[in-house]
């Protein structure tokens, strides 16, 4: 029997986390394990970190993907993820990482798993006239 | 005198890279916040999307004395009113300050967008305006600037 999957939080500015894993399901059916997390405007950073550690609670395999780097979200998922061996964080969020994350996931987990994600997203930002 | 100060508990985020830093010119950022001064990993977040040479990480004491001689313009950012009141009271004088952001929390009374605050927080704010000091909101450089005075009563 197959370890239990990677869960995904997906933290953003916003709440467009939430639609982005619904326009996933239109494509792949059916996401579980996963999570999103939006920072609104008038949110302390430390309750967001209470709703993340909510979040993270008992879980041993965690990939965080955050949106724009150098962003508080993606700053605070960066300290979880310096702090603790069993999280994961990338940031640069879109639907592509999404559906990468979520099928990579089924092979790969910890490391591996977020080598073959940068790995991949490397190769999808594509200028479609040339 | 230091130019810009700006208390937003985000400290360095979006907004100060993509706006602020261009605007004011600044080519110093003063992180002045006894958390962040103290915990290296805070710091190297904060730092992975700047240059490292561009962003000194003070605690409050050092903060104050850094400011009350500091002959560069740089750019201030405090994390809450409470620092910057300490600041203010050892004797760091401060013409003007961009108060942009401070959190929702339980007993605080929204005064404007992204704006939140307790009694205490209040009683700051009219004490450093009935001194003379003009506090502003300007979350980016875009956005016009907005009295404090005007949102206070």
């Amino acid at each position: 029997m197959m370890e239990k999957r990677t869960k995904l939080i997906l933290l953003t500015h916003g709440s467009w986390g939430e639609e982005l894993w619904k326009a996933g399901e239109m494509i792949v059916g059916r996401i579980r394990f996963c999570k999103a997390l939006g920072l609104m405007p008038e949110d302390a950073v430390a309750d967001y970190r209470v709703r993340l550690e909510k979040e993270l609670e008992g879980e041993t395999k965690v990939l965080i993907l955050a949106d724009i780097k150098g962003g508080t979200p993606s700053n605070v998922a960066a300290v979880y993820a310096k702090r603790t061996e069993h999280i994961q964080a990338l940031c640069g969020l879109s639907l592509e990482m999404l559906l990468a994350a979520d099928r990579l996931r089924n092979e790969y987990s910890g490391r591996a798993l977020a080598g073959k994600i940068v790995e991949e997203m490397k190769e999808k930002l594509t200028d479609l006239k040339e | 005198m230091p130019k810009y100060i700006r208390i937003d508990e985000r400290l360095i985020h979006g907004q100060i890279l993509q706006k602020w830093l261009e605007f004011t010119g600044c080519e110093t950022i003063y992180v002045i916040d006894d958390e962040t001064a103290g915990d290296p990993i805070l710091q190297s977040v904060l730092l992975m999307t700047v240059p490292a040479a561009k962003v000194e990480f003070l605690d409050e004491q050092t903060g104050a004395e850094r400011l009350k001689k500091t002959e560069k313009e740089p750019l201030i950012l405090l994390k809450s009113l409470e620092t910057l009141w300490r600041l203010y009271r050892q004797g760091v004088w401060m013409d003007r300050v961009n108060v942009c952001r401070l959190p929702y929390g339980a007993g605080k009374k929204a005064i404007y967008q992204n704006l939140y605050i307790s009694g205490e927080e209040e009683h700051i704010l009219k004490r450093m305006i009935q001194d003379g000091v003009d506090v502003y909101v300007q979350t980016v450089p875009d956005n016009d600037e907005v009295h404090m005075r005007d949102l206070l009563n």
